[in-house]
This record gives structure tokens, sequence and C-alpha cells, in this order.
């Protein structure tokens, strides 16, 4: 190839992501926001500038919903949090020579499509299922388990499914605390337990940030799980705007809906990112 | 510290101790460890150790990595829990009392450092979780920043400060708590070579200043030899020697220890005679004559002569007797005011010796030169012949 023609290629090649983002990405991106301000008509889209699509988006079914989808999201995320936490800590500082195994134990459940294993809890979580088998027999629960169609049920498959995402970048950022550090805690004067409340915890605020942005932007998008485990009380912003799109054919009012939602995650995605950031910005020489 | 120094805060007088329970009096500062081990699996880090430290010295404990100083330090700090053996600090048996129950505090080899907390939260940590007021504890932060020129940066995050001043932070975080004894892990190891001298000079003068029992944990030799009041020489989990730096460097206990500590030569030969104090050597290259004998030397047997290289002299003539060789100037290493003489006999051993600069003038001094090699019976250390002991410490220099 001769210069001209590699030094054209170098010119152009930044451009190839780009036009990539641009048709798959923004371009349906900026269709979506010009449909939310557009007019519904029976399976078409009227162009306009009308807030008529936000107004009703904002109100009654749809707030209770969108709402909701907040609450399961911001809920989910802090039980991930609770649960994920003690097991990335014991992984990443306690688990010594078992720990490849330990973390290859988390992914594993990847490995599986994420539509069999929320089914596979239908199946655990039914009335009749092998969960209410073991409480029987271990005396904790008589009679039919009543969780399925609840959203005990949607909690219990949102923290199941996102348990790894959660994991991971708290087991990372846990890992990378030295030693040394937590004796330091501990030589000046704190136990256990303060120590990981005044040392761990905020050194593995990076990881924690960014495992709850990881759980709550898809969390809030979920749409298998409310719908599989949840019954019609599972009905959460994700299934209503695939509803709009698919059942309905109001594309304005779904397009408004996924605009609302962006938002919102565009916020936590500021905030989270902002605390995500480490504490060694720039290294003095 | 090198400059006038401020007021000279938290002196010994009030020095206050920072454990739980008072101390008895007088022992304040003391550590006593005795038949303490620690095994790791197959290995034994620490083998049966007894040390005694004393109250307000400066101790350093010298050895390659895997000799089992650092673990020791660690036993002393109540990191690590001893398989058998005790731990008295200040007179109080501490071996099952966690770290922060013990009036000890350790400065750690990478400092250690909170990163999410500034100057001022760091050295504070320890007073904060100890229940101490806001004024007090602002007061002794103060105090501390000024003590080791850090006041001007309270609210800066670790990250936005040198090496040094890391360090010092570290100093200042363990210090502020008065505890009786301070914990140093190798805390130079990571400052380059002229921070690391300006720093050691600045403990020495915090120690004198704090009266605090430093030890101070180190695979440098030269620092060992420069700072501490005493130093022990640790190897493979046992102590090897404990004295003065200079008795130790200059009447090394065993073959191991003189090649550890400072540079020397080591020539091996055959145990010619014994007599009284002195014992002759036959080797390849010279009759030997020793004032010290180490160990149990026997007729016949093989043997070590150490000398240090500022103990070879350089002369052009034969003379008469033993200590004397011949041999050729490979290498002449000028360094500041002494040159280091690298020279070879023909037996293919090699010497190094030092001598002032000024003997380069007559220029008769130079590489390829045959030399007479002279030494003073009385610089002649004799050790019994080790199959590992002469083997060259893997980082006792830099």
């Amino acid at each position: 190839m001769s210069e001209r023609a590699s030094d054209a290629m170098a010119r152009v090649m930044p451009f190839v992501p780009l036009a990539w983002l641009a048709v798959l990405f923004i371009g349906p991106l900026v269709m979506t926001i010009v449909y939310s301000f557009a007019n519904a008509t029976f399976g078409g889209v009227q162009l306009a500038f009308t807030l008529t699509q936000y107004n009703q988006a904002l109100s009654g079914f749809y707030l209770t919903i969108f709402l909701r989808t907040l609450e399961f999201a911001g809920l989910g995320t802090l039980l991930c949090l609770a649960v994920a936490t003690p097991v990335a800590y014991v992984i990443a500082q306690k688990a010594g020579r078992l720990r490849p195994v330990l973390l290859v134990l988390l992914l594993v459940p990847f490995w599986t499509s994420f539509l069999i294993r929320t089914l596979a809890w239908e199946t655990l979580l039914a009335a009749n299922g092998p969960i209410r088998d073991a409480l029987n027999f271990l005396g904790l629960h008589h009679g039919l388990l009543n969780v399925l169609d609840t959203k005990t049920a949607v909690f219990i498959g949102i923290v199941y499914g996102y348990l790894p995402l959660m994991a991971l970048p708290l087991y990372v950022a846990f890992e990378r605390i030295p030693a040394s550090v937590i004796e330091a805690g501990k030589d000046l004067g704190t136990g256990r337990v303060l120590t990981f409340l005044r040392v761990t915890l905020p050194m593995a605020r990076p990881g924690l940030a960014t495992g709850m942005l990881l759980t709550f932007v898809p969390m809030t998008g979920e749409y298998i799980i409310p719908s599989l485990l949840g019954g019609d009380k599972g009905t959460l912003i994700g299934g209503l705007i695939a509803g709009q799109y698919l059942d309905s054919l109001d594309y304005p009012l779904g397009a408004s809906m996924a605009v609302l939602i962006l938002l919102v995650l565009g916020a936590a995605v500021v905030v989270l990112t902002r605390v995500s950031r480490g504490f060694d910005p720039e290294p003095i020489p | 510290m090198a400059r006038t120094r401020p007021a000279p805060v938290a002196a010994a007088g009030e020095q206050e101790q920072a454990g739980a329970q008072p101390a008895e009096a007088g022992l304040a500062g003391s550590v006593v460890l005795r038949g303490v081990t620690k095994r790791y699996g197959d290995t034994l880090a620490v083998k049966n150790l007894t040390l005694e430290v004393r109250s307000g010295e400066f101790l350093s404990v010298l050895g390659p990595s895997g000799s089992g100083k650092t673990t020791t330090m660690r036993i002393v700090g109540g990191f690590v829990a001893p398989d058998s053996g005790t731990v008295e600090i200040s007179g109080r048996n501490v071996v099952d009392q966690p770290p922060f129950r013990r009036d000890v505090n350790t400065v750690f080899q990478s400092y250690a450092l909170f990163p999410h907390m500034n100057v001022e939260d760091n050295v504070g940590y320890g007073l904060r979780r100890r229940g101490i007021g806001r004024e007090e504890r602002r007061r002794r932060v103060a105090e501390m920043l000024e003590l080791v020129r850090l006041s001007h940066v309270p609210h800066s995050r670790p990250s936005e400060l040198s090496g040094g001043m890391q360090q010092r932070v570290a100093l200042a975080r363990a210090l502020v708590n008065r505890p009786s004894v301070l914990l140093l892990d190798e805390p130079l190891g990571a400052l380059d070579r002229k921070l690391r001298e300006d720093m050691q000079i600045e403990l020495r003068q915090l120690h004198s200043t704090l009266g605090t029992t430093f030890i101070y944990v180190t695979h440098d030799q030269e620092e060992a030899l420069s700072m501490s009041d005493r130093l022990v020489v640790m190897r493979d989990g046992e102590i090897e020697q404990l004295g003065e730096p200079g008795a130790v460097y200059d009447s090394p206990a065993t073959l191991w220890v003189a090649g550890f500590v400072g540079a020397s030569n080591q020539i091996p030969g055959l145990v010619r005679a014994l007599e009284q104090g002195d014992a002759e050597l036959e080797s390849d290259v010279a009759r030997i004559v020793a004032a010290h004998r180490h160990g149990e030397l026997r007729v016949g047997e093989r043997a070590v002569a150490v000398i240090r290289p500022e103990d070879l002299h350089i002369a052009h003539e034969h003379g008469e007797g033993p200590n004397r060789l011949r041999a050729t100037v490979e290498e002449l290493l000028v360094v500041g005011g002494s040159v280091k003489i690298v020279a070879m006999t023909a037996g293919g051993l090699e010497l190094l010796a030092r001598a002032a600069r000024s003997s380069l003038e007559s220029g008769e001094l130079r590489a390829g030169a045959e030399i007479w090699i002279t030494w003073r019976r009385e610089a002649v250390h004799v050790y019994p012949w080790q199959p590992d002991g002469a083997s060259a410490p893997d980082d006792g220099e830099r």
C-alpha cells in the first residue's frame, strides 16, 4: 500500500466506529427523542412538538409503574450490595487458595442463558416446588409457598441475576486494598468491624459505585424477571415500554417513557462515575 | 529538622501510655521476646527466638529477605500470632492482645496511608478511635505535623504528596499516639538515596527527641550500622549476632555475619597451628596469621580468614613474613575521597581493598600493576569453613 493510501486509511479509520455509533446508537436515540414529542395516530406517528406523551407517561397508572420501577431498581441494587459485599470481601481478602475457585463459581451462572436461569427460579419458587419442600422439611414453613408472582419473587430474581455484576467490581476493589492499610487501621486502634467501616469500605468506594452502576442501570430496564416471576404485579417500565411499542403500537408514548427513564439513568451515571473515581488521580513524581 | 526545631513538643517527659493498661514503672518501652516460634506451612520463619529490647533504644533488625526479621516485627506489632513463646511490651505479656491493645505503633513498609483521608485525618485516626476530644486531637495532630515538618499540607491527600512526605505522614500517624515502642518496617526502602539519607538523620533526631523505643527492620546494612544503638543480625529465623554496630562490624560472630554486614575479603585455607589467641592458616595465596578466632577451629581443617577492605594495605616492594600476598590490580574505582582497588591473585582470588586517594598520586597504582598486599594480624578474623557461610548476601548492598 502506498504511503498516501495508508495516510488516507489512517484518516478514515477513526470514523468507522463513529459511523457505527451513528447508525446503531445515535440514530435510534434521536428518533426516540423526536417520537417522544410527536402525536400518535393508530399504529402511526405524526411528527409534532407536544408534551402530551410526557403528561400521560407521568400520570396515573404509568406514573405508578415508573415509580415502582425506580423502587425495584433502587432496592434491588441495595439488596445486591448487601449480599455482594461480604461475598466479595471474603473472596478478595480471606479466601486464600480457594479464591480462583470461588471466582469461577460466581461466574458459572453466566454460562447459562439468563432466560433459562430465571425460568429455573419459577420452578424453584413454585407453590409446591423444591424450596417449599425444603422449608417444610426443616419445619420453617407449612403449606404452600406463596412467593411466586409477588414482589418478593422479583427481588429474589433480580438479586440473583445481577449479583455477579455487583460482586465482581467490589471484588476488584477489595482485592486492591493492601493488607498493610487494613493492618494500619487495626494498629491505630480500631477492631475488625470499625476498620472495615472506616478504612476498607471507603477505600472500596470506586468498586462500590461501579457495581451500583452496573446493576442499577440494567435493573431499571429489566423486563424478563418481573414478567416471569412477578406476574401481573411485576410489570415494570421496561415491560410497559415494550408493550407500547409491540402491543399498543403507541410509539410516541413508549418513546417518552424511554426518554424519561434515560434521564434518570443519565443522572445515576453522572453521580456514580464521579464517585467511582479512584484516589490517585495524578501520581506525584 | 536539620534546621531550628519548633518547640520540642511531645517530649519524653509527657510521654503517655497509649495502651489501655498502665505499664510497670521502668519497663515502659522495653520489649522482651521469649522462645518465640512461628511456622508457615513447612517453613520455620522464626525459631525459638529470644530477644530483649531495652527501653528507649534504637534497635535495628538486619537480615536478608526470608530471615524472619519482618515476621518477628509483625509478632511484636500483633499482626502475627506466634505458635509458641511470649511477647512482653513494657513489662506486660501481650501475646494474645490485638494490635491496638499494645503499647506499640507501626510504620509500614509502603506507608499504608489511608488514601481516602487527608493528612490531618490520617494522623488523627488513632486519636479519634481512642475517643480523644476534638480540640485535644487537633492540637496534638498540629504538634505532630510540625514535628515532621508537614504543617503546610494538612489538607492534602496522600496521593498528592511526594514519597518522603508520605513517609513523614506515616511517622506522624504512628507517633501521635505516643506509643512506648515504634516499629519501623523498612520505612525508607522506597525512597531514593539522597532522601533516604536525610530521613535517616531525621529518624535519629526524632528518636532522641521522643525517647521512644525504635525497632527498625531493614535489609540495608549501611542503614543499620549507621543508625542503631544496637543491631540484631538475623538469618533463617534465628539471631546470628546481637551487639552494637561497631562491635558487629569489627568482630562478626560468624562467617555469615562477616559476609553479610559490610564488605569483606574471605580467604579460604587450612588451619596450620593454633596458639593462644592466634591462628595460623595456610592458603594458596599466603600464609595468614590471625589474632581473632571464632567458632571451633581444629588444626588440619578448613577455615576462612576474613579481612575488611580498609585493613588491606598496598605495598610495591616485597617484604618479609606472613600476611602478605602478590596480586595484580584489576580495577580502580574512585569513590569520593577514597579509592576502591579490585585486585586478583595468581590463583584467581579476587580481593577488595580501600585506600586513600592520595596513594594514587604516585602513579604507580594503576590497572595492571603488580602489587603486594599486606595486613596486620589484628585485622584478621578466622572462622571454621561453612559450606554456605561464605556466600555473598543476596541483597545486603544496594
